[in-house]
């Protein structure tokens, strides 16, 4: 039986897009395009490594750009944060799709690469508009508002520019503990670094007066003859509960 | 003395039967330094337990009413703790909650005090601060008190991004019995001097770029549904008339929750959710679907099939549009299809520039086929009931599902109105 190739990218945005280029180099069908660390994941793959290469990934950047369209190098860019295993390879396959078809390829339904795209981009645009909501800020002492989030995707970075426009004159940090990542703000400009889950933070002295208001908020405005718990999950999925305020520890 | 807390449970208990929560429809941007913006499809925060979502913080100013409405709460004769908040406490509040990320902005609403002009006279300098004193940005809906004079009214709207007058009782009959202090006159005019204020205001906007937004979100109002006996179609036409006539942005309907044992109200157990489900439906029908409240209903039937969604329920008096194809339709008769939405209608329209639209593809275009089928053919096939017989098209979209409950999806029911992302209704 022939062995089923798969690609390994360091992990990049930049290393993604030096395996497409490789894969149209080589002219070879993977099976999978995948981040470094799942190497020997599975018994039937070969693998064969890719280096990040600057000449290289800027060659597919701005054929998508230009052949497609700066939307779909959006939806591409997304559909990598999602960190989902097939992502790889459903980006190579959207893409060659949209090589061939041009700047009308989202408005292609009913092909299955471009679905398949469209169905992980949903995923993450409807998480990061969660988080829009969801993400809670605590006043520490030193002033900065910090904020724990645990979400699937990998969408800190695209949360960032929403809260630069909302809360633009106090310094912020929004941390995803599971991802070890963080966008801090310091009322110029954002930057993203990884970072170690703080062991105690020291809250600002009323900052606990007003989560004891937002929860007496939360409970007052509920109307217990709409019960209504099913509805509740659907939006606010209980995976996200334990960073909320409201309903956390 | 009451601490913040303590009026804060009472004057957002009171205020929680507004179901108005929305905080989209106005996109304004930050100002250098200030804090907030507002986000034109609107965010939800939190949703409590009744599967509502939290945008915007919901309180009254004061519940210490001159008034005495029996369907209301806040009525003065009812025996209940009272509280006041000062504009310094509401406007400390929604700043804190704003930064923390708990809500999208305020809607603040009151019980009359003292008089109509010196209420509205509060609202004024709470939000005249907020985007004065503290910069605030963020989304601020304000319920006008009807019987104020209209200087106070539009120096207030130019601050503010939503205005709102509920109607609460759908006809006058209806007033005199449950609110004998209110009248539809009083109701009215506010109304349409914020709509002739919308106007005046975009035609100076086009002279001068300096004349400030006027409730640049729109107006809406609410009607309370089960309360009185008026039927769904003059709800909806009222609603339609309001549309059409008031430049109305919403009209939200609330299911009557009894909180007072007044003789005059109907006694039930249970707040009419579904029907005010299949009234949110309708609306949407005629927002988005190019429906007319006289299409829908009639005085000969004047209420919705509780079984059925009202599109459904239209759809199968006029069979003799039925079936359409698939692959031709234009989108607006596309959307006449029950199943068919807004999204899967634009997306059949662009897939079919490319290749035929078959079965499957619809099912993943999220078309609910189950009752869509009855009524479509699919490259000259049809999937559903052969004899396209009403009788039987009905049992089988109803079949299997005793109330019909099973065809209302999760995000159907959104008690809230048009809380959440925009997932529309599939009706």
């Amino acid at each position: 039986m022939e062995s089923k190739l798969a690609y390994l990218y360091d992990g990049s945005f930049e290393g993604l897009l030096t395996a497409i280029y490789h894969v149209y180099y080589d002219k070879v069908d993977p099976v999978a395009i995948l981040p470094i660390w799942e190497e020997g994941s599975n018994f039937l793959y070969t693998y064969k490594r890719v280096e990040t290469d600057v000449n290289k990934w800027e060659r597919v950047y701005n054929a998508v750009e230009e052949k497609i369209s700066h939307y779909s190098l959006k939806r591409i860019y997304n559909v990598y944060l999602s960190e989902m295993e097939d992502s790889g390879i459903i980006i190579l396959r959207y893409l060659r799709e949209g090589f061939r078809i041009g700047s009308g390829t989202d408005d292609y339904q009913t092909n299955p690469a471009v679905r398949d795209l469209e169905e992980i981009y949903h995923k993450v645009r409807l998480e990061v508009h969660r988080f829009l909501g969801l993400a809670r800020f605590k006043r520490l002492q030193n002033g900065i508002f910090y904020s724990q989030v645990e979400p699937d995707h990998n969408v800190v970075a695209l949360l960032a520019p929403h809260f630069v426009d909302r809360i633009p004159a106090e310094r912020w940090i929004i941390h995803d503990i599971k991802r070890g990542v963080a966008v801090f703000y310091d009322t110029r400009e954002w930057t993203i670094r990884s970072i170690e889950k703080p062991r105690d933070v020291v809250l600002y002295e009323d900052e606990e007066d007003y989560q004891d208001m937002w929860r007496e908020y939360y409970r007052s405005a509920n109307i217990e003859s709409r019960r209504n718990k099913r509805q509740q999950r659907a939006y606010m999925p209980v995976r996200y509960w334990k960073n909320l305020v409201e309903k956390g520890d | 003395m009451l601490d913040t807390i303590a009026k804060l449970k009472i004057l957002s208990d009171a205020a929680k039967y507004d179901v108005s929560c929305s905080s989209s429809g106005s996109t304004r941007a930050n100002r250098k330094g200030g804090l907030g913006n507002a986000s034109e499809a609107g965010i939800c925060h939190s949703w409590t337990d009744d599967g509502r979502c939290i945008s915007l913080l919901k309180i009254l100013m004061s519940n210490s009413c001159i008034y005495d409405c029996a369907y209301c709460v806040n009525r003065s004769s009812n025996d209940l703790p009272r509280a006041t908040f000062t504009p310094d406490e509401i406007i400390d509040i929604t700043i804190n909650f704003y930064k923390r990320n708990y809500i999208e902005g305020l809607f603040l609403s009151s019980a009359v005090v003292k008089s109509p002009n010196h209420t509205m006279d509060r609202f004024l300098e709470i939000v005249r601060r907020l985007r004065d004193e503290e910069n605030f940005n963020g989304y601020i809906h304000l319920k006008a008190i009807p019987g104020a004079d209209r200087e106070i009214l539009d120096k207030v709207a130019v601050h503010v991004d939503r205005l709102s007058i509920n109607i609460e009782l759908p006809t006058d009959e209806g007033l005199k019995l449950l609110a004998p202090q209110k009248k539809k006159k009083d109701i009215l005019l506010p109304m349409t001097q914020i709509n002739q204020g919308i106007t005046r205001y975009q035609e100076e906007r086009k002279l001068f770029r300096s004349v400030p937004k006027y409730v640049p979100a729109g107006q809406t109002t609410q009607l309370i549904v089960g309360a009185t006996s008026d039927s769904d179609y003059r709800i909806l036409n009222l609603s339609e008339n309001l549309y059409q006539g008031y430049g109305l942005k919403r009209v939200y309907y609330s299911a009557f929750v009894p909180v007072s044992t007044n003789p005059l109200l109907p006694q039930i157990s249970a707040p009419p959710l579904l029907r005010e489900n299949r009234l949110y439906q309708a609306d949407w029908l005629l927002r988005f679907y190019g429906f007319q409240a006289a299409e829908l209903l009639s005085e000969d039937k004047p209420d919705f099939d509780l079984l059925l969604d009202p599109k459904c329920d239209w759809a199968l008096r006029n069979m003799h549009l039925f079936p359409l194809e698939i692959n031709r339709a234009d989108y607006q008769l596309l959307l006449k299809v029950p199943g068919i939405g807004v999204k899967s209608a634009r997306r059949i329209i662009s897939s079919r520039r490319f290749a035929k639209v078959g079965f499957d593809d619809l099912k993943k275009m999220g078309v609910a086929l189950k009752r869509a089928k009855h009524f479509i053919t699919i490259d000259g096939r049809h999937f559903g009931i052969s004899s396209m017989d009403e009788v039987k098209i009905r049992s089988a979209i109803i079949g299997g599902s005793p109330m019909g409950l099973e065809q209302l999806s999760i995000f159907d029911l959104s008690g809230g109105g048009d809380c959440g992302i925009k997932t529309g209704l599939s009706v």
